[in-house]
């Protein structure tokens, strides 16, 4: 057994100690019921008063930057034509090559896709198939709500890409404008 | 008889069915081309306001075609500022170089502005060269975007907005030395006035594009145009850049009373520069004065004034 005897005690140790019985009971006194109990109180109150720092959140939601990338969507001209022209510089692109295309010119003679798939759990929102894209129809909105229950219902075909373009065309064409010409 | 009778009837509504489908196949191309020019415009209109106003002035068929023009023009001019990487830009300009190949050979792409600038390269035998100048210019300036020296400024100002004028004469059918020689000077007067206008736009997402040579010449830093700086230094290299783009005013206002009256419409642009360096001025040479990024509502005026007295 080893005994140090060099040490040095920096605090005495039962100064800070209540010595009497009388001293214990009002030090409980204090820490306990009265002073503690009404500061809590008070953080309470302030609380109150105060605006909350969380959101309501399927009701509210929180701002969104305009280059934020959600869910992808197939955009068309406002005369309800379809935008994408089958270069398939997005497939081409794509890090992940989530994005399948398979195009055939129509009968008016245009070339346009007859396949256009995105598998969205391949999908690494990188959004460089909005970059790629010459005529801006593959885009990456401000959807991120698009949990699914199965694998299946991920995989995205050209539908269910212009549908979502329809739906969220108001706030796309809003986020991709700029108002001068810079260059 | 009674059967021949059914057959006749059925061939006449065959007849009648395919005349509807020609007609209707008719007015959807009518109806396609229209389409595609209100998109063009809206297009220019949102992007390149002033040049916009400017082309209103044009008779129809030449506006049209300036307006498909343009909106090429705004196309190519976006792509620098929708990538993140030079490569995708590549991707971008390989397919409007493609597009232009391709309008020349009567198969354009169903793309709205390749429709509308098909349509305008068939009405009025447009330069493919000038076109393609648009691409290899903006190609180029992807690759290297910072400027040397102001020269090399003028260099790029006279690829990619001189030849837009040179187009716009074209579609007037006017194709004479004179009217090209001012058309150049204008277009490198606003190019240096794009370059100036973009410097708060640029300094905001950290970009700074003024000529190395000149931040050299005047001892500015790149810090100073990132921070917004009105310093005495600063306010001598905007002077230079801004007298530069006005020598070239005065030199094309020298030229224009050789070019051809009809082709004066087409260099009004000339109007919307010289009030921005006039509005400079009045900033004393402060490019990140508020009132320099207000539109300019007089300038409508400005414009039908100076067409309405045949002078620029």
């Amino acid at each position: 057994m080893q005994f140090r005897t060099t040490y040095k005690l920096v605090t005495d140790p039962l100064g800070s100690e209540p010595k009497t019985n009388q001293e214990i009971v009002d030090r409980a006194g204090d820490h306990l019921l009265l002073t503690e109990i009404f500061r809590g109180f008070g953080v309470t109150l302030a609380h109150f008063f105060k605006e909350p720092a969380t959101i309501n959140y399927p009701f509210e939601k929180g701002p969104l930057s305009p280059r934020f990338r959600g869910e992808h969507a197939l955009r068309r001209y406002p005369s309800g034509e379809e935008r994408c022209i089958a270069c398939k510089l997005c497939e081409a692109i794509c890090p992940a090559q989530a994005i399948t295309i398979e195009a055939e010119p129509r009968a008016d003679g245009s070339r346009r896709t007859t396949r256009y798939d995105i598998d969205m759990t391949k999908c690494i929102y990188c959004g460089f198939c909005q970059e790629a894209c010459p005529v801006d129809a593959i885009v990456e909105g401000p959807n991120f709500e698009f949990s699914t229950e199965t694998h299946e219902e991920l995989m995205y075909n050209k539908e269910k890409l212009l549908n979502n373009g329809d739906k969220w065309e108001a706030e796309i064409a809003a986020s991709l404008q700029a108002d001068h010409l810079y260059r | 008889m009674a059967v021949l009778g059914g057959l006749s009837i059925e061939r006449n509504v065959y007849k009648i069915r395919s005349i509807f489908f020609v007609a209707r196949k008719l007015s959807s191309k009518v109806q396609t081309s229209k389409n595609s020019f209100l998109y063009c415009q809206e297009l220019v209109r949102k992007h390149d306001y002033e040049n916009f106003l400017a082309a209103l002035l044009l008779p129809q068929a030449s506006r049209q075609s300036t307006i498909a023009v343009r909106a090429f023009n705004v196309s190519l001019a976006q792509v620098q500022d929708q990538v993140s990487q030079g490569t995708i830009g590549q991707m971008r300009m390989k397919f409007w170089s493609e597009t232009l190949e391709a309008v020349y050979q009567n198969t354009p792409p169903a793309q709205l502005v390749a429709l509308q600038l098909y349509e305008a390269v068939q009405r009025h035998n447009l330069s493919k060269r000038w076109l393609q100048r648009l691409i290899s210019s903006r190609e180029n300036h992807l690759s290297s975007k910072a400027f040397q020296s102001l020269s090399k400024v003028e260099d790029y100002a006279e690829h990619s907005v001189s030849s837009v004028l040179y187009l716009t004469l074209e579609s007037l059918n006017i194709r004479k030395v004179d009217s090209d020689h001012a058309a150049s000077h204008i277009g490198r007067a606003q190019g240096l006035v794009t370059l100036l206008r973009a410097i708060p736009y640029n300094s905001k997402r950290q970009q700074v594009y003024v000529p190395l040579d000149l931040l050299v010449q005047h001892k500015v830093s790149q810090n100073d145009f990132l921070r917004g700086s009105d310093d005495k230094k600063v306010k001598d290299l905007i002077f230079d850049v801004a007298s530069t783009a006005n020598a070239h005013i005065q030199k094309a206002r020298t030229i224009i009373p050789k070019v051809p009256s009809e082709a004066k419409i087409a260099l009004m642009p000339l109007i919307s520069v010289d009030s921005y360096l006039d509005q400079l001025r009045a900033a004393d040479f402060n490019v990140f004065d508020p009132k320099l990024s207000q539109r300019n509502n007089l300038l409508p005026w400005k414009l039908w004034w100076n067409k309405f007295r045949g002078k620029i």
